[in-house]
């Protein structure tokens, strides 16, 4: 049995830095597409729909923006890390832990382990379909870290 | 010199909404304020591109309501070429949107106010969220939603394309029609989607209703608010999602006007306070009287309630029982009482679902003209429907090529923000005495601040992904004196 990986970029793509997410996942596929045991998807919605997506994988493998101070720094965090909120005062905050969670207590076929990658960028409120220069310049070594940590090339 | 109390995201993430309570010399609350970030550039940005492109840009904005923007950005481009849908395209435009406003009611019943009447008021706070819920309802419960949300968003996808960049809508009608088999699928749904929201009901009245605590709580004082109402209505003033004419009642629940989309403006002013960058919308011809309700002042009401409030009723007859049914329980129409948008939310559920069988069942849903070819120069279109969260507007300009020039909406939860400050506060006031917090506060503000189910996230979805509220309290001079907050320590 092969373990089968889903690699989700999340963000908006009319938001600027907010889709540094989704340009990972999209070059990580041109460079490893074709694989049998890794899909790679985009995810614009956020909340429940993470969960949804997520769903018959083994592993899920996240990469997100996430408000910072050095533009294009990557962080890895385990699930734990995203501390969780008791609950949230609108539908965005079904947080991505929170789902999982739902999704196992239902007994659906949830991600055994989970990897997220945060990116940091300074806004995510500019509309905008490109990336910062301080976030682009950082996109090759990005996508090399994540390749390599999370696909072994 | 007034002392300050924030309550802000602690990530610090702007796309979310923040309250701040002002304290006065004595300590006690002088006014609440809501923030609601400002998305940057969106004009600019809409500049030079093609206006028929703006139903497929403008559900990006928000991962809420995606299916909302592309409908209200399709009727604006409709309006924008001067193009009236065939009847066919309109039924499918209309049963796409009534899909998603299901979807969306259902999953802010169970995950976001469940909560706070399905988990309990004084539940402790590490249960207080979904998972609380369907420890309490049960996991057949929530295979049901999870089963329900994933039948009907299937509709929006068949027909849009993805849910989140739906394709449906083009000037004058929709890109495609319904075959027989999706038909059939579609009916069986919208039958189910009826036992759905029955069930539902009978859930919020078998644990809200019959709880005296609960039912105290509704009907309080704490929690209402005499204002005007504004919500879509159709040419009998039901309630309508897809379409109809904008109509504003007065707190007494008679007609204080109504009037097309286009006309909002002559009807609507914002107020704007030099500490926020929200403007307030309100009733211009009532005036700004500042954060009180009544007659008297021009601050209204929009979403679940206030559509009610603003209408005679429900254009289906399972959804008009639940409507007579709430207003007999609350004391008549209109009703003042905030923590009512929960019950509002699911009368409207009924409602979709009963609304997309008919529309299923419509002949001439299985039309093949599906659209009607724009031939007139495009210069200035004003589209609108309600969102789960309130009436949502979309208005164009274009230059003869149909290039987009200027582009401005008016956001649904922006209507309530008004009304949202006012809840928060009547809420503090209870809690917050000579500079003492009780430990509730957090929870009747976000009570209050949740009914609306406002949106402020118009936005982004960058890490953590979740809206936590922290309650900052300062003093006179502006220091800290405590924090509250949802995480989990």
């Amino acid at each position: 049995m092969t373990m089968k990986t889903l690699v989700l970029g999340v963000g908006s793509s009319v938001l600027s830095d907010d889709g540094v997410g989704l340009a990972v996942a999209r070059a990580l596929e041109s460079r490893a597409g074709g694989r049998g045991d890794v899909e790679f998807a985009t995810n614009e919605e956020g909340g429940f729909t993470l969960l949804e997506d997520a769903l018959g994988f083994d592993r899920l493998v996240v990469i997100d923006a996430v408000l910072g101070a050095e533009p294009g720094r990557l962080t890895r965090l385990a699930l734990q890390d995203l501390a969780p909120t008791v609950h949230c005062g609108a539908p965005h905050g079904l947080d991505l832990a929170t789902v999982l969670e739902f999704g196992r207590r239902q007994g659906l076929a949830v991600p055994r382990e989970v990897v997220v990658y945060a990116i940091e960028v300074r806004d995510v409120n500019a509309f905008g379909e490109r990336l910062s220069p301080e976030v682009e310049a950082r996109l090759g070594e990005i996508v090399a870290t994540i390749e390599r940590e999370v696909l072994g090339a | 010199m007034t002392k300050r109390v924030t309550i802000d995201p602690i990530t610090r993430l702007e796309g979310h909404g923040k309250i701040e309570i002002f304290l006065d010399d004595k300590g006690d609350v002088a006014q609440a304020y809501i923030q609601v970030p400002e998305l940057r550039g969106f004009e600019k940005f809409s500049e030079g591109r093609m206006a028929e492109e703006m139903p497929r840009i403008t559900p990006k904005i928000c991962g809420v309501c995606p299916t909302a923007h592309h409908m209200a950005s399709t009727k604006a481009v409709d309006d924008l070429y001067k193009v009236e849908p065939p009847r066919t395209a309109r039924l499918i435009r209309e049963l796409v949107y009534n899909a998603f406003m299901l979807e969306d009611h259902a999953l802010h019943f169970y995950f976001l106010g469940g909560p706070d009447f399905v988990v309990g008021l004084e539940a402790p706070k590490a249960e207080r969220n979904i998972l609380g819920v369907i420890g309490k309802v049960g996991l057949e419960t929530g295979g049901k939603v999870i089963d329900m949300r994933k039948r009907v968003r299937n509709i929006i996808t068949t027909l849009g394309g993805r849910v989140i960049h739906p394709v449906l809508g083009l000037p004058g009608g929709v890109s495609r029609g319904l075959t027989p088999e999706n038909r059939e699928e579609f009916a069986k749904t919208a039958k189910d989607a009826v036992e759905f929201a029955r069930f539902s009901l009978d859930l919020f009245g078998s644990v809200v209703l019959k709880n005296k605590t609960y039912v105290d709580t509704i009907v309080g004082d704490v929690y209402k608010h005499r204002t005007y109402y504004m919500g879509l209505v159709d040419e009998a003033n039901k309630v309508s999602f897809y379409d109809g004419d904008i109509r504003v009642v007065n707190p007494s629940g008679k007609e204080f006007a109504k009037f097309p989309a286009r006309d909002y403006l002559k009807h609507v002013a914002e107020h704007v306070e030099t500490w926020s960058f929200v403007k307030f919308p309100y009733l211009k011809a009532v005036g700004w009287k500042g954060f009180v309700d009544g007659e008297k002042s021009g601050i209204y009401r929009v979403a679940p309630l206030a559509r009610l409030n603003a209408s005679d009723g429900m254009a289906t007859p399972k959804a008009q029982a639940e409507h007579d049914r709430m207003y007999e329980t609350l004391g008549g129409k209109p009703a003042h009482n905030t923590l009512a948008y929960h019950w509002a939310r699911l009368v409207e559920l009924l409602y979709a679902a009963e609304r997309m069988v008919e529309l299923v069942k419509d002949p001439d849903i299985m039309g093949t003209d599906i659209r009607t070819l724009p031939t007139q120069k495009p210069s200035e279109g004003v589209g609108v429907v309600e969102a789960p969260r309130g009436t949502l507007i979309h208005h164009f300009k274009s230059d003869e090529r149909g290039v987009i020039t200027q582009a401005n909406l008016i956001v649904a939860t922006v209507n309530n923000a008004p009304a949202i400050c006012m809840s928060v506060e009547r809420a503090a006031k209870g809690l917050i005495k000579n500079g003492n917090v009780s430990d509730g506060l957090l929870n009747m503000v976000e009570m209050a601040f949740r009914a609306y189910d406002p949106c402020f996230a118009c936005a982004s979805h960058a890490l953590p992904g979740r809206t936590p509220l922290v309650v900052e309290i300062r003093g006179a001079d502006g220091t800290l004196i405590r924090r509250l907050s949802q995480f989990v320590d």
